[in-house]
C-alpha cells in the first residue's frame, strides 16, 4: 500500500484556507506525522505571511479605534513594561547602527542592503537631530538600496501627537518637503517617537529639518 | 515623495506583551499602529467598508485575547495580526451570498499592493514596503496571482477566471510565487 501525501496544490489550498473542514482535518493530521510535508507547508505558509505584509493600509472611519478600545474594555492602569535601561539600550543600538552606516535599525536590517554600497559615499552619513536649544531629539542618516537613496529619520524624544513636515535642504539651499508625519505615543513615557524613511531622488540633502505646522523649525540635522 | 515608518519588531512585540497585561496605553498604541493595514486587508477581501470594520474590530479583539500566546519567533506582530484578519474576512465573505467583484477593483488592488505605498498617501511601515518590494520582484504573473489570492482573498478558481488562465496554472503561479517570497526573505537574512 502506498502512503498518501497531499499534492502541492492541496497544501496551497490549506495555506490559503480554501479547504473545507474535512479536508483541513485530514491534511492537518497528515502534517502532524509527516516532517517532509510539514516542511513543504511551512515554506508556503512563510511565503504567505511575507505576502500579507504587503497589504496596503487604508484608514478606517473616524472613531474606529475608540470603538475597538471600548470593546476591549481595557481599563487597567498604564503599566509600562519596558524598563528605561532597555529603552536606552534600544536607542543606543539604533544610533550606533546609523552612525556605523549599516542601517541597522531593527526590522530595516533585513531589507536594506548590507554591502558597502548601502551608504552613499558622502561623509558623514549620520547626524544628530538638534533643537534650537541644542537638545538632541534623535538622529538622521542616509542609506541606499537597489539604486534608491533614503533619508533615515529617528526621533526618540518628541511630543505626543505633534505633526511635522520633513524638509530636505539641498546644497543649493533648496527646500523640498519630504512628507508630513505624526509622532507615535511611547506608552508610559509621556513622550513620542518615530522612525521613518524618506525616499529621495537626486543628490542627498545637506541637512534635514523637522518643521511644525506653524513654520517653526523644531529640529535640524546637518550632515 | 512619501514617508515610510520603520518597522520595529522589538517595539511591536513589547506592545503585545503589554497588551496581555491589560495595559490601556498599550492597547491604544496597538490599535492605532495597526488599524491601517488591518482595515486595509479586511476591505481588500470583503470589498465592503462596513463589513470590513466589523472584521477589523473582531481581529483586534481576537489578538487582544490571544496576546499572551504571541510568539515573536514565529513571525512579526503585523503578519500575526493580518493572518487573524484574513481568516476572519474570508469567513465573513463565505457567510454572505457571493457578490461579483469588479475586475477594475482587483486591478487597483494589484497595482497598489505592488507599489508599496498606501492609496491615501499616508505611507506605510518598512515591513510592508519591503514585502511589496519582494512582491514586485516576482515574475509579474506570479505577483498578480499572489496578490489576488493572499491580499484579495480570491480562490484559485477566481484567480484563474480573473487572469483568464486554467485553474492548474493559477495554482502553480500562486505556489511558485509564495515559495519565491520565502526564498527572497531568506536571501536577505543570509
Amino acid at each position: 500500500m502506498t502512503e498518501w501525501h497531499p499534492d502541492p496544490d492541496q497544501l496551497v489550498a490549506l495555506a490559503l484556507t480554501e479547504t473545507d473542514a474535512a479536508q483541513q482535518e485530514r491534511l492537518v493530521a497528515h502534517l502532524a506525522g509527516c516532517p517532509a510535508c510539514r516542511d513543504d507547508y511551512a515554506q508556503l505558509s512563510d511565503g504567505l505571511q511575507q505576502a500579507l505584509a504587503a497589504t496596503p493600509a487604508f484608514a478606517p472611519s473616524a472613531g474606529f479605534s475608540g470603538r475597538v478600545l471600548t470593546a476591549m474594555g481595557s481599563t487597567a492602569a498604564v503599566t509600562p513594561i519596558r524598563s528605561r535601561r532597555t529603552t536606552v539600550l534600544m536607542v543606543a543600538c539604533l544610533l550606533v547602527g546609523l552612525l556605523a552606516g549599516i542601517g541597522s535599525v531593527l526590522g530595516i536590517n533585513a531589507w536594506l542592503d548590507r554591502s558597502s554600497s548601502v551608504v552613499t559615499a558622502q561623509e558623514p552619513v549620520a547626524a544628530r537631530l538638534l533643537t534650537s536649544g541644542g537638545d538632541a531629539i534623535g538622529s538622521v542618516g542616509i542609506a541606499r538600496r537597489s539604486g534608491r537613496t533614503f533619508v533615515l529619520l529617528n526621533v526618540t524624544a518628541g511630543r505626543s501627537g505633534a505633526r511635522y513636515d520633513c524638509i530636505l535642504v539641498g546644497s543649493d539651499g533648496s527646500r523640498l518637503n519630504g512628507g508630513t508625519w505624526t509622532l507615535s505615543d511611547e506608552y508610559g513615557r509621556g513622550t513620542a517617537s518615530g522612525a521613518w524613511l524618506v525616499p529621495i531622488a537626486g543628490a542627498p540633502p545637506v541637512a534635514v529639518e523637522l518643521v511644525t505646522p506653524t513654520g517653526t523649525v523644531w529640529a535640524r540635522g546637518t550632515f | 515623495m512619501g514617508l515610510f515608518s520603520l518597522s520595529d519588531r522589538a517595539a511591536d512585540a513589547a506592545l503585545v506583551s503589554a497588551l496581555a497585561v491589560n495595559d490601556e496605553a498599550a492597547a491604544t498604541a496597538f490599535v492605532r499602529r495597526f488599524q491601517g493595514p488591518v482595515f486595509g486587508l479586511a476591505v481588500s477581501i470583503t470589498r465592503d467598508r462596513v463589513l470590513a470594520e466589523d472584521v477589523a474590530q473582531e481581529a483586534f479583539l481576537r489578538a487582544w485575547r490571544a496576546s499572551a500566546s504571541y510568539d515573536s519567533r514565529r513571525g512579526s506582530v503585523l503578519t500575526w495580526l493580518l493572518t487573524i484578519t484574513r481568516n476572519l474576512a474570508i469567513d465573513a465573505i463565505r457567510a454572505r451570498r457571493a457578490a461579483p467583484v469588479e475586475a477594475g477593483e482587483l486591478e487597483l488592488l494589484i497595482s497598489t499592493s505592488l507599489s508599496g505605498s498606501a492609496p491615501d498617501g499616508t505611507g506605510g511601515r518598512v515591513e510592508a514596503l519591503a514585502a511589496a518590494d519582494r512582491l514586485a520582484r516576482l515574475p509579474l504573473e506570479q505577483a498578480r496571482a499572489v496578490v489576488l489570492a493572499v491580499i484579495g482573498g480570491r480562490t484559485g478558481a477566481e484567480v484563474a477566471e480573473h487572469e483568464g488562465i486554467p485553474l492548474g496554472t493559477a495554482k502553480t503561479r500562486i505556489r511558485n510565487g509564495l515559495l519565491r517570497m520565502r526564498l527572497a526573505m531568506e536571501a536577505e537574512r543570509d
